[in-house]
């Protein structure tokens, strides 16, 4: 396998193309993939966003059972408050010294500290911006302890600024999990598939869990959730299938050569049609087609409710700021909810998403479209021009939105895709349209964060060609 | 020494926590992507909106100071603000970048920027928010023009309460405010609503310092040493008619103010908190209040809260862990506020790992616990009460709580009683031999 060979995941702008920054049409975007590859742009004024550490301890703290040891200073184990309960983690708290000195008798020490104290069943060692810079020696630090402590300790090497894109944290991870955690030698071929997701809500995966059972398809999901015994199945899987596009990729593409398991990455199943048709491709790459159309067939009318509750909303125009796959998949959900796509922002875009994006282009030529992690600066300019009548997002803040008077939606813990989703999707549209009272009343207060001369330029002003 | 389910970040989230906490301050980061996370999810900002150089691979190389340049130029262009404050994180300090003549060259063209360095690996959030204070009340003059009216007097400043560290740290500030206007005082909040650059310019004009924790007396120091304002070190958050009284008798005392109305002003205090109370004790509210009690937080809402629930309501508070790692020389006064109400024999330790903290709580084996979302293991673990008000929060949404004060005391009652219903007491759990039982 070429990448497992290598000490860590390459970062995404090598790996596919992936840019950050972009600001146009999704026409003028797609003849920019068409003519090679997007070029790669920078922001001359830029807003914070996660980097790929922030995504790896997310990730990481989903792995039931995996204990963290946080290499770094203190405020970088920050996130994991958001997001863990259960998860035992330490951070070596590196001070001024450890920074000009190395900070490995501290790792060392941290990491016998968690074992004694929980005795997990093994233990990731997660590098921060500073031990990356002073290049401490982690490796010999995981060599040591795996020996003396006889468990699996897992060297996650996330940085902080080799990539711009923060879901390489997520590739970071599932290198360090297939290098680490999954079996070399994997027991005899099982009969169910994987189900590769790094940031779908628990609610959605189980969802479409469900559906595949209904299908006949038994699936575990990796490597959002997974548990050890299922990290032990993951290599033995008859298919992966993709649900996050490039950020099932790496995964997708590492068991295929590593382990032979075939990877389909296809468009998400986001609305009927798409579900429909995801559904499909997975039941003829696993011999159920027939069950797979029954399926679909069983749910088809499952959307029809929604549609009617929502046509009093008939014509809504809607903002979408979700992951590349997602959102293309999403325009046809809208399309037939009866609502009106007006603009759509991704946090970054791949050369996997070319074929989708160069479809809906064909229809919308003209939508407006930005690539970046976060920036709602950008937004907030765009989104005054548009002035859509709902925004709607996946765990991405939205306050900047509800400050210009236009009622947000947040998709991170409904479900999205499948039947279900759909359905959760369309029933809260209908809620939030209906009473739009805080966003109008959020709206009525000036807006005093950004200048005007600012919102009054060009949306793409500080979006520039990198200079190498 | 590593520190299990850290609680007190780095010094750059308590800084900018602290900026975001100031109208019209812009702060602007010098860091790689990812530094601005909130260290709390309820309270800390999860703002998305904050400038920052996302410095990468090619300024970890070749240095970061063009970057920054181009950054304070165009964050000048598209934030509104009064001024701008660089924060420069650990990845700068590191790689040696020249932060202060970046600094000079935008004073030169004018711009209202200065720049503080916090990196992380420097100190823990509290201190952030301790250099950022003084480092803002150091820099501000001749940066920003001043909007003071010579008229405007402001009479106290108070310093000390750590924005989104203290979860109800704004509603704290405009409870001491509300109750420092019983003598016909105005304070200075510093932070939180209406309070901008212009409250750090009055600062300087003020007659007193209030110091609510160890980590005002940076500023308070500085203001001292500048501009001659004393300082009372209060040291803890007032909670409860007891302490508010006795805040409002130091100041009396050190703004000589007539000590009639100081008294009345205290009798008024206890007055309301005592109605609250008895009518609470005729609804039978109060039957059986003596829990053996656990108190782990901050510096100021420790030792605030263990005074309150000690000398007021009865509970016995055994053991007080302070979390924010305050530095050594205030330690034994924290001490003392604690064993002044409680006795000698109530347990005060330093502590703010959640594992260490653990085996402190189980072997008290508490009743109630005043702490973290941290603590929820142990105390379902102990079957003890858990009330939820120290940084990091998890299940309590606090929009406008305040912890200070008669209010605060009254709240925190509501919620004792609230958990104290709700939990299922463990008839196992009692204290080991190891830990000592305090009757008052």
């Amino acid at each position: 396998m070429t990448f497992l060979r290598q000490r860590t995941a390459p970062i995404r702008e090598k790996r596919s193309r992936a840019i950050s920054a972009f600001c146009g049409t999704i026409n003028a975007l797609r003849q920019e993939a068409e003519q090679g590859a997007p070029a790669q742009r920078v922001r001359t004024f830029a807003q914070d966003h996660p980097s790929d550490l922030q995504r790896a301890l997310e990730l990481l703290c989903s792995i039931k059972g995996l204990a963290l040891v946080v290499h770094g200073p203190a405020g970088c184990a920050a996130t994991l408050h958001g997001v863990s309960n259960d998860t035992h983690w330490t951070v070596t708290a590196i001070d001024q010294r450890d920074s000009i000195m190395g900070g490995d008798s501290k790792l060392r020490r941290a990491l016998k500290e968690l074992y004694v104290s929980h005795k997990p069943r093994a233990i990731a060692i997660v590098a921060t911006p500073v031990v990356a810079i002073n290049n401490d020696d982690i490796e010999s630090v995981t060599a040591e302890l795996r020996e003396e402590l006889g468990i699996p300790i897992v060297p996650v090497f996330s940085d902080g600024f080799r990539s711009k894109i923060a879901s390489t944290g997520h590739d970071v991870v599932v290198h360090a999990i297939l290098k680490h955690l999954v079996p070399q030698r994997p027991r005899n071929l099982g009969t169910h598939i994987n189900l590769l997701s790094a940031s779908a809500g628990s609610e959605d995966l189980r969802g479409l869990q469900q559906l595949l059972a209904e299908t006949g398809i038994q699936s575990l999901v990796f490597p959002r959730g997974s548990s050890f015994d299922e990290l032990e199945r993951v290599a033995c899987a008859r298919l992966s299938v993709g649900l996050d596009g490039d950020d099932s990729d790496y995964a997708g593409l590492a068991l295929q050569e590593r382990h032979g398991v075939p990877f389909l990455n296809i468009a998400p199943p986001v609305g009927n049609a798409n579900t429909a048709h995801w559904l499909k491709a997975v039941g003829e790459a696993t011999g159920h087609a027939a069950q797979a159309a029954l399926v679909a067939a069983c749910h088809a009318h499952r959307l029809q409710n929604s549609i009617e509750a929502l046509s009093a909303f008939k014509g809504a125009r809607v903002f979408v700021n979700m992951p590349a796959p997602q959102s293309i998949a999403f325009a046809d959900l809208l399309v037939e909810l009866g609502l009106v796509l007006v603009g759509l922002k991704f946090p970054s875009y791949a050369d996997v998403n070319d074929e989708a994006l160069s479809q809906l282009a064909s229809h919308s030529p003209e939508l407006p479209l930005l690539v970046g992690e976060g920036q709602p600066f950008e937004e907030v300019n765009l989104l005054r021009r548009l002035r859509p009548n709902l925004y709607i997002g996946r765990g991405v803040g939205s306050t900047h939105a509800l400050r210009l008077g236009i009622p947000t939606l947040d998709l991170q813990r409904i479900p999205l895709h499948g039947y279900l989703g759909a359905e959760r999707v369309a029933y809260e549209i209908a809620r939030c349209l209906s009473n739009p009272a805080l966003a109008r009343f959020l709206g009525e207060g000036a807006e005093n964060h950004y200048s005007a001369s600012w919102l009054a330029r060009s949306t793409h002003w500080y979006v520039k060609q990198e200079v190498k | 020494m590593s520190i299990p389910h850290d609680r007190n970040g780095c010094a750059l989230q308590g800084a900018t926590r602290l900026l975001e906490a100031i109208e019209g301050v812009v702060p602007v980061l010098h860091a790689n992507a990812g530094c601005s996370v909130a260290l709390n999810v309820q309270t800390g900002a999860r703002s998305n909106e904050i400038a920052s150089t996302v410095l990468q691979e090619k300024q970890v190389v070749f240095g970061g100071t063009a970057r920054l340049r181009e950054q304070i130029k165009n964050a000048v262009q598209v934030r509104t603000g009064d001024l701008y404050v660089v924060l420069s994180a650990c990845v700068p300090e590191v790689i040696g970048d020249d932060v202060p003549a970046m600094i000079k060259e935008a004073r030169d063209q004018r711009f209202p920027v200065i720049g503080i360095a916090v990196p992380g690996f420097r100190g823990n959030a509290w201190s952030g928010y301790s250099t950022a204070a003084r480092v803002l009340l150091e820099q501000l003059q001749g940066v920003v023009e001043n909007v003071i009216e010579p008229t405007e007097v402001i009479d106290v400043n108070l310093l000390g309460i750590v924005p989104g560290l203290d979860p109800s740290w704004d509603g704290d500030l405009q409870e001491i405010e509300t109750l420092l206007a019983e003598l016909g005082l105005r304070s200075n909040r510093l932070v939180g609503y209406g309070q901008g650059i212009a409250a750090w310019q009055a600062a300087q004009q003020a007659k007193l310092n209030v110091v609510l924790s160890p980590w005002g007396s940076e500023a308070a120091s500085w203001l001292q040493d500048r501009h001659g304002i004393p300082s009372i070190s209060f040291g803890w958050l007032p909670v409860g008619s007891l302490d508010s009284g006795l805040l409002l008798e130091q100041v009396g005392a050190a703004l000589a103010i007539d000590s009639e109305i100081v008294a009345s002003a205290r009798a008024r205090l206890n007055a309301r908190l005592r109605y609250v109370l008895r009518d609470a004790s005729a609804r039978g509210l109060l039957d059986n209040l003596y829990h053996r009690t656990s108190i782990v937080g901050g510096s100021a809402s420790a030792v605030g809260q263990a005074r309150f629930l000690c000398s007021t309501l009865g509970l016995q508070v055994q053991q007080v862990v302070i979390t924010d790692n305050p530095p050594e020389g205030y330690r034994p006064a924290l001490v003392a506020a604690v064993h002044d109400a409680t006795g000698a024999g109530t347990d005060v330790s330093f502590l703010s790992s959640r594992h260490a903290i653990d085996l402190l709580l189980r072997a008290g084996a508490p009743e109630l616990i005043i702490g973290s979302a941290l603590e929820e293991g142990t105390a379902q673990a102990l079957g003890a009460a858990l009330v939820e008000i120290a940084t990091p929060l998890r299940k309590r949404p606090l929009l406008g709580r305040r912890s200070a004060g008669v209010s605060g005391a009254v709240t925190l009652i509501e919620e004792i009683l609230t958990e104290l219903s709700a939990a299922v007491p463990r008839s196992v759990a009692q204290p080991s031999e190891t830990s000592s039982l305090v009757l008052n």
